[in-house]
């Protein structure tokens, strides 16, 4: 299994800077669906499913590697690597934000600029550090998460399961959105709220920019300043939307390029 | 009958698209592209206990538990956006006053005649009861992968058979004691993969009875990996589904073979200290005859030959045979007093271990004439457990017979002290020794007491050590150490 058929890796685009678009936790590369068009005539465009997620390959799962950020970001960087980009304009959405940010600081050179949507280095409120969620709020979740199962199976169904022995099942998964193994979301769940990243901030050399919205219930504003303020260099967007959603943020990232 | 249900469909038609809206069976809800409710029905007012003009112009993820609007946001929202619906998403959605209500979603997104999504199309159905179902399940799955985890850790083998008597499941614990991987044995018969130690009965019996409906609880030798013979405690249970069909069997093998080693050796222990027991009752019993009436006999013996040689002394023949009986009687009764002094001393009754061991080593040393060293740890007044005393004099007076009997010492040294919380004993001589490779050493031939063996048991059932150290030319040393709890 070679790291792009792990990774569901798709590339197109008629520009040759390439642009990375990670997506979080929740989708998988469809999330990106609304908002290629706009770069495709002037990147080159790389999409991809974190394991677990989308049509990658669940056997690629290592519950070891992926109990934290890193390994999602060892994923990052090898596909890089892969495909020996450079240069490369790294956008990741909710807590890939986070993953592009580790995956930027541990290959720098590859990477000229960060595109972070919604990020939070810690969800769970800290002293004086407000993450939006108390850790009960975040227990809470989380049990929602662990108790969704079936409610989680239909929405996001197919699952999938051992797909590789099932080939015919690969035109009906090309038309789903968004499916995970509710097993791995699980964990995913676990490793995405718990993490704390704030230490990470400050060693980023890469060019930053952050765009929050107004009234993100995952990432509320005071998280969007936080990681501005200790993200040395970095541009900071509040745009007037609601809700934690990537594709709303395709104007300003277009301006920021337009301007680097 | 065609009449009837024609005026029920008028009816119907009589009811207004308005009423069906507002009290359709499930919860309607429309909002903007951006989910910010534009209107609701009736039944979702109902449902939850808002009102109409509560939610105006909120977002719907507004009305939904923190978990429910970061799913709302993480998976819902793009869902809709990216695919143009979602189909049963189960959030739940506060409620003033009340616990949240559990519903599934569904949504539908409009779109203009450009693509531009328009507005929002909700459904909300309450999902109380399923959601109920769903936590019974998820808690029945929980439990499940417990026992699951018990199973596979089980060093039992633990199996389920088919009706035909097909294995269905076979565990680590199976793989283990009969030496067939999970592979190998499911979909073989039973009685290929588990075989008895017993012409009379195999597993086939075994199935038959089960068969009947039968569940069995019984002990067999069974064959395991390697040809092993197991003791095995079996334990099977038939699965029967009504009105009495029998579909399966699980079952149980418990290997016990080491459990009844355990228990033979614990068995003989038993036996042991009971004999112990008896010996010293005994021991005492004789002790006891011996002394008071033996004793007092000869006594009155001595006392009439006594008398004798004084009525006697005008026979001069008669002096000397008279002086020999007299020695002869004098010989019996030192004898016997010792003997009753051996068997039972009267000295650890009423002195402490230390001293008694002292006066016994004295007077064994001048009954055998073999010179004895004595270093015994003077102990204060402490008195130990009846039961200590009396074994660490037993194997004392056990280890000294010995010496007596097959050594050829001319001295022994005994050391008795207390160190480290521990009594020690240590009787060592300079003797004939012997070797542990001949097939049994002399010491252990027994000569009234126990041997090797009684002082073995007996520092064992104190809890204590015993070790015995000998060379054929170098002398015997016994080492007993008995804890006392005591630092």
């Amino acid at each position: 299994m070679s790291i792009l058929e792990r990774n569901n890796v798709k590339i197109w685009g008629s520009g040759t800077r390439p642009m990375l678009f990670v997506h979080g936790f929740g989708c998988d590369q469809h999330l990106w669906r609304l908002m290629t068009p706009r770069f495709e005539d002037d990147y080159r465009v790389v999409v991809f499913d974190q394991v677990g997620a989308g049509r990658s390959d669940l056997s690629s799962y290592d519950p070891e590697k992926y109990s934290t950020l890193d390994g999602y970001a060892t994923d990052v960087i090898e596909i890089v690597e892969e495909l020996d980009l450079k240069d490369v304009i790294l956008v990741g959405h909710s807590v890939s934000a986070m993953i592009g940010l580790l995956a930027a600081k541990r290959a720098s050179e590859r990477f000229s600029d960060l595109i972070m949507i919604g990020p939070s280095p810690r969800y769970i409120d800290d002293g004086d550090y407000v993450g939006g969620f108390t850790r009960d709020g975040v227990e809470e979740l989380l049990q929602f998460f662990e108790n969704n199962h079936l409610g989680w199976a239909a929405a996001m169904a197919p699952v999938i399961m051992g797909n590789e022995n099932r080939p015919e099942l690969a035109q009906e998964l090309e038309t789903s959105f968004c499916a995970a193994d509710p097993e791995i979301a699980r964990i995913f769940a676990r490793v995405t709220f718990l993490s704390d990243n704030r230490a990470d901030l400050p060693g980023v050399t890469t060019s930053t920019l952050i765009i929050q919205t107004q009234d993100d219930v995952i990432a509320p504003v005071p998280v969007g300043e936080y990681c501005h303020k200790h993200i040395p260099g970095s541009k900071y967007v509040l745009i007037d939307a609601t809700g934690h959603c990537a594709h709303l943020s395709a104007p300003e990232m277009t301006t920021y390029l337009a301007e680097r | 009958m065609k009449d009837h249900a024609d005026k029920i469909l008028a009816d119907i038609s009589d009811e207004s698209l308005g009423d069906l809206y507002e009290h359709a069976p499930c919860g309607y809800i429309s909002t903007d592209a951006n989910a910010v409710i534009l209107r609701v029905n009736q039944t979702f007012l109902d449902l939850t206990g808002h009102t109409r003009e509560g939610v105006r112009n909120l977002r719907l993820p507004e009305l939904m538990t923190v978990p429910g609007r970061v799913f709302y946001d993480t998976h819902f929202a793009p869902m809709v956006r990216l695919q143009g619906f979602i189909k049963e998403a189960a959030v739940d959605i506060v409620r003033p006053g009340q616990s949240p209500l559990p519903t599934l979603i569904n949504a539908v997104q409009i779109e203009n005649s450009k693509g531009e999504p328009t507005h929002i199309r909700f459904t909300i159905f309450d999902a109380t009861e399923r959601r109920r179902f769903e936590q019974r399940l998820i808690t029945a799955n929980h439990q499940a992968e417990h026992f699951g985890v018990i199973i596979q850790a089980s060093l039992d083998a633990i199996l389920s058979v088919g009706p035909t008597g097909d294995i269905e499941t076979w565990n680590p614990g199976a793989e283990k004691m009969f030496g067939h991987s999970s592979d190998e044995a499911i979909g073989k018969k039973v009685w290929e993969m588990i075989v008895f130690d017993d012409p009379d009965y195999k597993p086939g019996d075994l199935f038959s009875e089960v068969q009947k409906g039968q569940g069995v609880f019984r002990s067999a030798m069974c064959i395991g990996s390697g040809g092993r013979k197991m003791f095995t405690s079996i334990c099977v249970t038939p699965h029967i589904e009504p009105p009495g069909e029998f579909v399966g069997l699980s079952a149980i093998f418990r290997d016990l073979t080491e459990q009844r080693q355990v228990e033979e050796a614990k068995h003989r222990e038993e036996m042991m200290a009971n004999l112990i027991r008896a010996e010293e009752s005994e021991r005492r019993r004789i002790s006891r005859d011996l002394h008071d009436h033996l004793g007092q006999q000869l006594t009155a013996i001595r006392l009439t030959i006594a008398e004798l040689q004084r009525a006697a002394a005008e026979f001069p023949q008669l002096s000397t045979p008279m002086e020999k009986l007299q020695i002869q009687t004098r010989k019996i009764d030192d004898d016997l007093s010792f003997f009753a002094f051996e068997l039972r001393p009267k000295e650890l009754e009423s002195a402490r271990l230390a001293e008694a061991i002292e006066i016994y080593v004295r007077k064994w040393s001048q009954n055998y004439d073999v010179g004895a060293e004595i270093h015994v740890e003077t102990m204060n007044s402490t008195r130990f457990p009846e039961k200590i005393e009396n074994n660490i004099y037993r194997i004392l007076q056990e280890a000294l017979n010995n010496v007596a009997k097959y050594a050829s010492a001319d001295t022994v040294n005994v050391i008795f002290k207390k160190h480290d919380g521990e009594l020690i004993l240590i009787i060592e001589d300079n003797g004939d020794g012997f070797s542990f490779s001949e097939p049994k050493p002399p010491q252990d031939r027994g000569h009234g007491g126990l041997g090797i063996l009684g002082m073995h048991e007996r520092t064992v059932i104190c809890g204590g050590r015993f070790t015995i150290e000998s060379q054929p030319g170098k002398g015997t040393t016994v080492f007993a150490r008995i804890p006392i709890g005591d630092k």
